[in-house]
């Protein structure tokens, strides 16, 4: 009897069902175009798909934790444009990326600092920041991009397991896998539940909300840079405005929410999460393979997934709250949780 | 008497407008004397130089009050800059490729932000997002929607859209002389427009119930505000706005651009801010966001009549967004500690 209770579970997951509408995709773009099954295609989709995965760890935590990081691309953007510049200036690729960490580290203590001491709103703190490091960026290398002179570390994203798996994928799969099982099986992981729950209960608690939050903003940072250093190594090149078009925190945010992580934080998983940037990813790919020509729909359909999964998150909340006898109160002209 | 004419003087010198005229006043003052020790030539006071201020203000004006407004009833709109880009594609590709005359165009463009608005309002209020995702999300739309737009006869997305309408630049660059200075009908349109809102804001019961809004959404509730309806105007008034200063920035440079705006993003947020409205909403006017504005844009003038790099002035609109944030936050502490909180 659990057993299929179980079963039945994991079939009404949001995890599942977003399983199910990517293989949709896939056996739609099979129909369409037979030949988008190639090697070539299979090998660029991981590629997309390993640096969203580790900016996904950073965002959905965060997120959960009740904050949200929208500087991410352009912070990680900078750190890239640090790293090519070191390079060229004859320095080994292992320092400079080191350096380009603790960049990361010190940016995300920058915005901590803002919302937690400042009590800033992390959406606005972070959209400053983001126009301050895209303008710094852009200003040192006059909006051009710096080639990253070093083949070693070009050929990083280029090392393939089994023909097919590109290492960095593994990495970011590995990174998803690690932080799940910190956010569910250790004393960390949950009082970051609790604290994206309700943040004056977790304080009562003996938790400390604004220690965790910022852990969570370094934490995003760092891991944003990692997910730049990937994206520099796969475009052998650092840049102003290197990941502000692909907007991979965008990206996170979304598959966050389509996977079952709510807007509000305090609930929620990481597999929900890499369920939902598979179906991104899948569907971005698959549109630009069958309808190359119309960017446009493209941009749209990116847009919309935002849209439908907010719409999805502000059911299921109220529905929860319906459940528990309490009247929903409305986002409405208030903002309520937008630390 | 005496007492009391002090305590008047004080609140003068502690308001937030004060410090503003001071803040306007060093940097003008700071900028006319140093700018030409910085670099040799370059010289703050000269008409032009107030020309232009004035000129650069209209855009982010209207962007300010539109933000403004919806700020002091405690809600906020980022897609601004996309819809002031998207109205000023619609109308360049109107009038050269769609073979609208000027003002069919710009009536469609406004229309059209409007109907941008009313979403925005819609998923707000119906549909319960936070007003910041909301917009963030239908500026990614709108950016969508503007690649349709921009996409010429042989399927090629152009990133400017280049025209020509005599009409729309007669009415664009159209000038009064008020006693010897050259004055911007956008320049009038804007003060106008700044007066209007802000007496709409002070003076009347619709602007009265912005401030319960912002400041106590339950209770304005409670007292029989219709907060939806309110919530719909602002949101489409903003739209109408943003797309009101794109036109002007279109009607300017004579070309469409899927990046129109883009400087401009939060400058008329920050404006407000600067001005006193209050981030949560509940305080601040209009005219403290027009001296905000004035203020931001003294700065960025006098940057550049020094050269400092544009990029920069990039850094510095972030920059600024956070120190008025800043500001804000500690005036309202002071606020909160003086009430006993």
């Amino acid at each position: 009897m659990p057993k299929q209770s179980f079963i039945k579970k994991t079939i009404q997951s949001k995890p599942f069902l977003l399983l199910v509408i990517t293989a949709a995709v896939l056996v739609l773009t099979a129909i369409v175009k037979p030949v988008a099954f190639s090697l070539a295609n299979g090998r660029e989709l991981l590629q997309r798909l390993s640096y969203s995965l580790v900016f996904l760890c950073g965002v959905s935590m965060l997120l959960i934790s009740g904050g949200i990081d929208f500087g991410l691309s352009s912070m990680a953007s900078a750190a890239t444009v640090v790293f090519a510049q070191l390079v060229k200036l004859k320095m080994p690729w292992g320092g400079a990326a080191v350096i380009a960490l603790a960049f990361g580290a010190v940016a995300g203590l920058i915005n901590a600092f803002l919302v937690n001491k400042l009590n800033m709103m992390s959406f606005i703190a972070t959209i400053g920041m983001s126009s301050v490091w895209a303008g710094f960026a852009a200003w040192y290398t006059r909006g051009m991009q710096i080639s990253v002179v070093s083949a070693t570390f070009n050929k990083i994203s280029k090392i393939y397991v089994g023909q097919l798996v590109p290492l960095v994928f593994i990495i970011g799969a590995a990174l998803v896998v690690i932080y799940s099982l910190v956010l569910k099986h250790t004393k960390f992981g949950r009082s970051i539940l609790v604290i994206g729950g309700n943040q004056a209960a977790a304080r009562l608690a003996g938790l400390k909300p604004k220690l965790v939050s910022s852990l969570l903003f370094v934490n995003a940072s760092v891991l944003g840079v990692i997910g730049g250093l990937i994206f520099a190594s796969q475009q052998k090149a650092g840049g102003p405005a290197l990941l502000t078009t692909t907007a991979p925190e965008m990206t996170a945010l979304t598959a966050s929410i389509l996977g079952g992580v709510a807007f509000s934080g305090g609930s929620g998983s990481l597999f929900g999460a890499f369920a939902g940037v598979i179906l991104i990813q899948v569907l971005a790919y698959a549109l630009q393979v069958m309808i190359p020509t119309l960017t446009w729909v493209q941009l749209f359909v990116n847009g919309m997934l935002l849209v439908v999964a907010l719409t999805v998150d502000g059911i299921t909340m109220q529905r929860r709250l319906r459940k528990l006898g309490i009247k929903s109160s409305g986002g409405g002209m208030i903002m309520p949780g937008a630390r | 008497m005496e007492k009391q004419r002090v305590s008047q003087l004080q609140r003068i010198v502690r308001s937030k407008a004060f410090t503003l005229f001071v803040l306007l006043a060093v940097l003008i003052l700071g900028f006319g004397f140093l700018s030409p020790v910085i670099k040799r030539g370059a010289v703050f006071f000269q008409a032009n130089t107030l020309k232009t201020t004035l000129q650069d203000l209209s855009i982010p004006a209207f962007l300010a009050i539109g933000a403004g407004c919806l700020m002091v009833s405690g809600s906020l709109d980022f897609s601004q800059a996309r819809v002031g880009a998207f109205a000023g594609i619609i109308v360049a590709a109107g009038v050269q490729w769609w073979g609208l005359s000027w003002y069919v165009a710009v009536i469609l463009a406004l229309a059209l932000s409007a109907g941008i608005g009313l979403i925005n309002a819609i998923l707000v209020n119906e549909l319960k997002f936070q007003p910041f995702i909301a917009t963030m999300a239908m500026s990614s739309i709108i950016y969508a929607v503007m690649y349709l737009a921009a996409t010429d006869k042989t399927s090629q997305v152009q990133s400017t859209i280049n025209f020509t309408s005599p009409g729309l630049s007669k009415v664009i660059s159209w000038s009064v002389t008020l006693g010897g200075l050259e004055l911007p009908g956008t320049v009038l349109l804007l003060i106008v427009a700044f007066i209007v809102y802000g007496l709409v804001l002070s003076k009347t019961r619709f602007g009265r119930q912005l401030y319960l809004l912002g400041g106590n959404a339950t209770a304005a509730r409670l007292s029989g505000i219709n907060a939806k309806k309110t919530s719909y105007f602002l949101f489409i008034n903003c739209s109408i706005l943003s797309g009101l200063a794109g036109i002007i920035y279109t009607g300017r440079s004579n070309q469409g651009s899927l990046l129109a705006l883009a400087n401009d993003q939060f400058t008329g947020m920050t404006a407000a801010i600067l001005g006193g409205i209050s981030f949560g909403g509940g305080s601040g006017g209009m005219g403290g966001a027009f001296l905000g504005l004035l203020v931001i844009k003294t700065f960025s003038k006098g940057l550049a009549i020094i050269n400092v790099n544009t990029y920069l002035t990039n850094v510095l609109s972030g920059a600024l967004l956070l120190a008025a944030l800043t500001l804000d936050y500690f005036s309202q502490r002071r606020q909160m500690k003086r009430i006993g909180i």
